[in-house]
């Protein structure tokens, strides 16, 4: 059952959406509108639409874009405060989306209102659909708090998996059933879509912003001149297509032709970009420095040995570099050779117990810490072990300072 | 000679070359009379490209893309007479390239070049710009020795300054979660396929438009460009006193490009290819990365600004850089072309030009960076061989103070010049100075036993511009002097 | 030059008598659909009056039409971006309160009331809810001033008279008004078109005609904003916007549109023109006073040989210039001066134009209450019944000196035919007229012959459009209309 709703439906639902969607747009194109029956009342309109859209513009951004960038969203809410901000802020939102719905719902009650007698039926289902599901957000975000982190964890990898064609619906199998709900009818909402006034989202005119302010529209070729009416009579002309379906028809084909073409660029450039993004996370592993007892106590070394990935070709730059100092008998401590200003090499004073570098002339306590120049922070550490009397280093990325 | 002559009329026939591109060759350009020299810098540039191309093929045939054996396939080519001189070429190209696409940029922008109808001629160049920057970038790289290696690690550290994506841009830079076997593979597809791709497809846009606009006429004081009557205008100048481009106007380009090419072709001969450095491997740590020539400036300017500015100018620089571009000629589409008429771009330019050499001479000299090569202080400038004063000119050295501060000649420019230093400072203000350190300069409490101290001292308080008769004893010469 | 053709009507006021027809024929003929009970594409308003939608020309209230702000015209309705950040609620939208609610009646009530005491009525009920309401306004509520001042006064048009000149004007014994017949002025610098965010209304570049695409109009009714006539109206049924299409498919087969079809007065007149659509944004951002004149000059004589070939070389063909210098349009608007735009000031180039009424008066009520009748036949500028200034502020955007232009030839011509038929005035007196009206005898008689004896095929001189494929629009009216209206392929049924 739970693989229906979070497998199967999400992908039945999206296809219905873009599938009836596109239908409708071409072959019932004048379906197509916000329906808005503003101009049948005066002011109630204004306390429901407002809030309603502009509350939920910005939530579907806050939904969608964790989706997009996991890593970002999860850095911003790492941080307690931040996180407290942006569940309050979504809570506001959340909150004038409820009473602009509300709103909307309420002038279209009245029997004998305005609204209601342009209200139908799929007015109604969306309306309650979409109630449910603001109602339901709202819910969450007082009751199952810190939906923000959680939802990282939960419902982002799986809608990840979906768009990835990999369904896993395991991170979000195990959550309450009042929050899978909230999931359920947010696909319920794109699979209304087609089939209701929503469609309207599709069709938000952002090229408003920059098409010219006047629209002429030609029915012939302003070039040439085409010929007066000609004398042969309407019956013996050969039947040529009247020129609305040949425009028509030139426009659809050339339509379908960008489309065609978007979707082979997609097939060949979505997997090419995807392949350089990818970053080849590789496992940490421990590699062996050697026995404690060549590093006398109180000394900094330079150590080296292979990352994480010696890939076969990589030769002599497979390998890498640290600074391994013994503080205490069972005590060690390994830095990043890498400056934490631009990342050049340090180097290792032993007279002066400084780390200097070369670059920009930052330098570095024998401890890592700051002593002068550019480098914004400390030089980086590698975790060190001890197993069977050896020195164990975990390799790590390389090190990259971030503001 | 018939034959050939018949054998090009039947080609141009079914090709109809002479009937496309005769028109494009011949098509009038307005009469550039005391600038005229100035219009060659963007054919240069073209022709330097074009060798950069060739001579890059020729590279690419023999340089082996791993990061394991880059350096030795480079060694190899090194290592062959004709190997060598294509190296030269490519690398003197490059310099030449950056040159003259600078030269061009300046002059575009100082005869209002950009002006309408021609701000797309600008935005494309600008384009080409910076790939030819990224070029240069990558192809330092690409020499894959210890310089090259540690560059990637920089390029990646400094997008890693990139707010938010930081992180992801640095290692997507480094194709993994080190520099290694991935990085020079990304690099070298980045230089040899993606940017070169890039160029080509801008470098047609550019050509189109120029001859699509017609090339620009020489500016004069008190003709501002007008987008409503221009064009005709422009047309009306060409009917009157047009020339052909082919030969009037090209043989300067051609004269031009002969000239950079040959001199390239000479530096190659006579001055080389830039010479390896050790091999790129990431355990030998005695490095000093440095960039080629043309980002010595930005480098220099890392150096220097103030440490708070950082973040904000590695990422905000090259935006505004760019922004600037892309808004010179959409806020500039109109008005006075002439520099006369245009202080301010003379001003820009000026100053630009200024304070990128300033910064490219400080980056020569590199004042920041520590000496970490010099020698101990020779016993002629010490003026003893033993005593406190030889003592301390050891621990001078020792603890690492000559890489960044000069004594009379020996010693790094980092830190302030001690060879007077006793005139200038008493020994409990050198003293304060060495315990608490300074923003540039690490705090050495806890490192110094008191005897390393006091001979430091000692020999710091002799360090004086004007040498009394005999090396004077610490503390005593001088309360001597104020008793008598 | 960049010569373009519009098909433009010219409204002769002296002859409107007020009946409606035109508003009848048009509703019939394409609004009589679910949804566009209110729509009047055409309509006839009162003036002085405050006109359909009620003060529909108070444009600090609804912000239609552009306004030249620092140098440069731009919409009164918003910004781009602000446009897009009230689309979903447009606070400049008239309500149905400003227009009507439109009712139907309980006819059936009457033949299936049982046997009672009373005489059965019926009710009104409402056609947008079906409940029964109470009738508070309707089309041309304010007809012939409705019986009162009341309505009249709040015309913003008589803002910038003085007291005095109220009071005269609702002066019991002077009352006046006249009749201003209303469609879309299909204008040069449409507003309704730069307002649209979807990009669904348009200009065709044949005739000028402005059009609202069913299919792209996606209801975010800024059109009706936009528009500082208030002349399109948004269906609240099929959520799309719909206006005057200057009857286009009966054009293109050669027929007149059906307000001017049906004319009774015959004060239509209609033709096309030819103009340069490079000079637009240049004349629309001419200061107030300025733009009855400079639009006058965008719009071109066709006998002009540098007129013809830049025509031609924008696809114009030979009948179509043929039927400019035939155009009866040409000749009151460009030739005689003396049509006029409605509102220049709206800066929307408007190409319909009126020629301004002269109400002329006999006779009137002394304070003894003598009837008597005035000296001069047709009375004279000075004491005009309706003042100058009004007529101004509806025509040439306040400056009354070129209203005073217009009606002094108007004036001429009356006096020089009355002096040819009836021969009661002073030869003398008609030649002085004649000159102050900057005319002369030749063009006073052409004048007369159009305004007066033009039969139908002179009134109504249009090129051949080469639709002919268009017939199938209209081949089986009545198929058409019934399933839904005029003009539809598919019928226009609202989404889900």
């Amino acid at each position: 059952m739970q693989a229906f709703f979070f497998i199967a439906f999400p992908y039945i639902a999206l296809i219905l959406a873009v599938g009836v969607g596109l239908y409708r747009y071409f072959s019932h194109r004048f379906t197509y509108s916000s329906l808005s029956s503003q101009l049948l009342e005066k002011r109630q309109l204004f306390w429901g639409s407002v809030p309603w859209h502009y509350g939920i513009t910005l939530i579907l951004f806050a939904h969608l874009l964790p989706v997009i960038f996991p890593a970002a969203a999860g850095a911003i809410l790492g941080n307690h405060t931040r996180l407290v901000v942006l569940e309050l802020t979504g809570l506001a939102l959340g909150l004038y989306c409820v009473f602009g719905i509300v709103g909307l719902v309420a002038r279209r009650v009245p029997t004998g209102s305005a609204a209601r007698a342009v209200t139908s039926p799929m007015d109604w289902i969306l309306l309650l659909v979409l109630a449910y599901q603001t109602l339901s957000g709202v819910g969450i975000a007082l009751f199952e708090r810190w939906g923000a982190a959680w939802y990282l964890s939960t419902a982002v990898p799986w809608l990840r998996s979906l768009v990835r064609l990999h369904p896993d619906a395991s991170t979000v199998i195990g959550l309450p059933v009042f929050i899978q709900t909230h999931f359920i009818s947010g696909f319920l909402v794109i699979l209304l879509f087609p089939f209701t006034r929503l469609v309207h989202v599709f069709a938000i005119p952002i090229e408003y912003l920059w098409r010219p302010y006047q629209v002429v529209v030609w029915n012939h070729d302003p070039q040439p001149p085409h010929a007066p009416v000609s004398p042969v009579p309407v019956a013996a002309m050969p039947p040529t297509p009247s020129e609305s379906t040949d425009k028509e028809r030139r426009q659809l084909l050339a339509r379908l032709s960008i489309i065609a073409g978007g979707i082979t660029a997609a097939i060949v450039g979505i997997p090419s970009i995807g392949f350089l993004l990818g970053l080849r996370k590789t496992p940490e592993t421990w590699r062996s420095l050697g026995p404690v007892d060549s590093f006398p106590v109180g000394e900094t070394t330079a150590v080296s040995f292979l990352d994480s990935s010696p890939l076969p070709w990589a030769g002599v730059t497979a390998k890498t570099a640290a600074w391994l100092r013994r503080e205490g008998p069972e005590q060690f401590i390994a830095f990043s050779i890498n400056c934490t200003h631009l990342g050049c090499p340090v180097r290792w004073l032993p007279n002066a117990n400084l780390f200097m570098c070369p670059c920009h002339g930052g330098v570095f306590y024998k401890d890592g810490t700051v002593a002068s120049g550019p480098p914004p922070k400390p030089l980086a550490t590698y975790p060190v072990r001890i197993r069977e009397g050896a020195v164990e280093i975990l390799t790590s990325p390389l090190p990259i300072t971030t503001v | 000679m018939r034959l050939l002559k018949q054998i090009w009329c039947w080609f141009d026939e079914i090709t109809g070359f002479s009937r496309s591109l005769g028109p494009i060759l011949s098509h009038p350009v307005p009469r550039a009379r005391k600038t005229r020299w100035f219009y060659v810098f963007g054919s240069a540039t073209l022709v330097i490209f074009l060798t950069q191309v060739v001579t890059g093929i020729a590279l690419s045939s023999a340089y082996v893309t791993g990061s394991g054996q880059a350096y030795d396939s480079l060694r190899f080519i090194n290592s062959t007479t004709l190997g060598r001189i294509i190296r030269g070429i490519h690398y003197f190209g490059a310099s030449a390239m950056i040159i003259l696409i600078g030269l061009h940029t300046i002059r575009v922008y100082l005869m209002g070049s950009y002006k309408y109808p021609r701000q797309m001629n600008w935005l494309s160049g600008a384009g080409l710009l910076l790939f030819t920057l990224l070029m240069a970038f990558t192809g330092q790289l690409l020499r894959w020795d210890q310089i090259g290696f540690w560059t990637a690690v920089v390029a990646a550290e400094q997008a890693g300054r990139a707010p938010i994506i930081g992180s992801w841009l640095g290692h997507f830079i480094l194709a993994g979660n080190t520099a290694g076997g991935a990085t020079l593979s990304r690099f070298f597809a980045a230089h040899v396929f993606f940017i070169p791709a890039l160029i080509f497809v801008f470098l047609a846009v550019h050509l189109y438009l120029v001859l699509f606009n017609g090339i620009s006429e020489p500016p004069k004081a008190g003709r501002p460009v007008d987008p409503r009557t221009y064009r005709r205008w422009y047309h009306a100048l060409l009917e009157r006193e047009g020339v052909p481009f082919w030969p009037e106007a090209a043989w300067r380009d051609v004269f031009f490009g002969t000239v950079v090419v040959l001199s390239v072709f000479v530096l190659a001969l006579v001055v080389g290819p830039p010479e390896l450095g050790k091999p790129p491997d990431p355990t030998i740590v005695d490095a000093s990365p440095r960039p080629d020539w043309y980002f010595m400036w930005y480098f220099a300017l890392l150096s220097l600004i103030p440490k708070w500015s950082e973040r904000w100018v590695i990422i905000l620089g090259p935006l505004l850089f760019g922004l600037f571009l892309i808004l010179v000629p959409i806020l500039g589409g109109r008005g006075e072309r002439s520099p006369l008429r245009r202080p301010w771009s003379i001003l820009l330019v000026a100053s630009a030009v200024v304070v990128i050499a300033h910064y490219w001479a400080v980056g020569i000299r590199a004042p920041w960076a520590p000496r970490l090569e010099a020698e101990p202080l020779p016993p002629k400038v010490v003026g003893v061989t033993s005593g406190p004063i030889a003592d301390g000119a050891r621990v001078f050295y020792d603890k690492g103070c000559e890489y960044c501060h000069m004594v009379s000649g020996y010693g790094g420019i980092r830190g302030p010049d001690l060879s007077d230093a006793g005139d200038r400072m008493s020994p409990a203000q050198i003293a304060t100075r060495i315990f608490s350190g300074a923003e540039n300069m690490p705090s050495y409490r806890g490192e110094l036993t008191s005897e390393e101290l006091n001979s430091l001292l000692a020999f710091l308080s002799s360090r004086r511009r004007v040498q009394l008769p005999k090396p004077p004893v610490l503390n005593e010469a001088p309360r001597q002097t104020a008793e008598r | 030059m960049n010569v373009r053709v519009q098909v433009s009507m010219v409204f002769h006021l002296d002859k409107c008598i007020g009946c409606h027809t035109c508003s009848l024929a048009c509703k019939n003929l394409w609004t009589s659909r679910p949804g566009t009970e209110y729509m009047w594409w055409n309509n006839v308003e009162t003036k002085p009056g405050t006109g359909y939608p009620t003060l529909y020309e108070d444009q600090e209230e609804y912000r239609g039409g552009w306004e030249v702000k620092d140098g440069d015209l731009r919409l009164k309705l918003n910004t781009r971006a602000g446009e897009l950040l009230n689309i979903a609620y447009n606070p400049r939208l008239p309500s149905l309160d400003d227009y009507y609610e439109p009712w139907t009646y309980t006819y059936g009530d009457l033949i299936d009331a049982p046997p009672q005491e009373d005489q059965p009525v019926f009710k009104p009920v409402s056609l947008v809810t079906g409940n029964e309401m109470e009738v508070e306004a309707g089309p041309n509520w304010d007809d012939d001033l409705g019986g009162s001042s009341i309505y009249a006064a709040n015309d913003p048009n008589l803002s910038s008279l003085s007291e005095e000149q109220r009071q005269q004007l609702f002066n019991v014994e002077r009352v006046v008004f006249f009749y201003l017949p209303r469609i879309c002025n299909h204008c040069m610098n449409p507003s309704c078109v730069a307002a649209c965010p979807a990009g669904a209304i348009y200009k065709r570049g044949e005739d000028g005609i402005v059009l609202v695409s069913q299919e792209k109009c996606m209801g975010w009714r800024m059109c009706v904003s936009g528009c500082p006539y208030k002349k399109v109206y948004y269906n609240w049924e099929t959520g799309k916007s719909e206006k005057c299409i200057l009857c286009y498919p009966r054009l293109e087969t050669g027929q007149a549109p059906a307000c001017m079809h049906s004319c009774v007065g015959r004060i239509r007149y209609l033709g096309v023109l030819l103009y340069d659509a490079d000079r637009i944004h240049s004349t629309a951002s001419r200061p107030d006073h300025e733009l009855v004149e400079a639009q006058r000059e965008m719009i071109l004589d066709p006998f002009d040989p540098e007129v013809v070939r830049h025509a031609k070389a924008n696809g114009v063909g030979d009948h179509v210039i043929d039927s400019a210098r035939k155009s009866p349009v040409f000749k009151f608007v460009k030739k005689w001066k003396i049509a006029l735009p409605l509102h220049p000031e709206f800066r929307t180039l408007p190409m319909l134009f009126y020629v301004p009424p002269l109400l002329p008066v006999t006779g009137f009520m002394t304070d003894d209450g003598l009837y008597e009748s005035s000296s001069d036949f047709f009375s004279s500028l000075e004491n005009a019944r309706l003042p100058m200034r009004y007529m101004a502020n509806l025509f040439t955007a306040g400056d009354e000196e070129q209203v005073i232009r217009v009606y002094r030839k108007l004036m001429a011509g009356r006096y020089y035919k009355r002096a040819q038929t009836v021969g009661d005035f002073d030869g003398a007196q008609v030649a002085k007229m004649i000159a102050e009206a900057e005319t002369t005898a030749e063009e006073l008689e052409e004048i007369y012959e159009l305004s007066s004896l033009a039969g139908f095929d002179e009134r109504f001189v249009i090129p051949p459009f080469s639709r002919e494929a268009a017939i199938e629009l209209v081949q089986i009216t009545q198929v058409r209309q019934e399933g839904g209206g005029m003009g539809f392929i598919h019928e226009p049924r609202r989404g889900l």
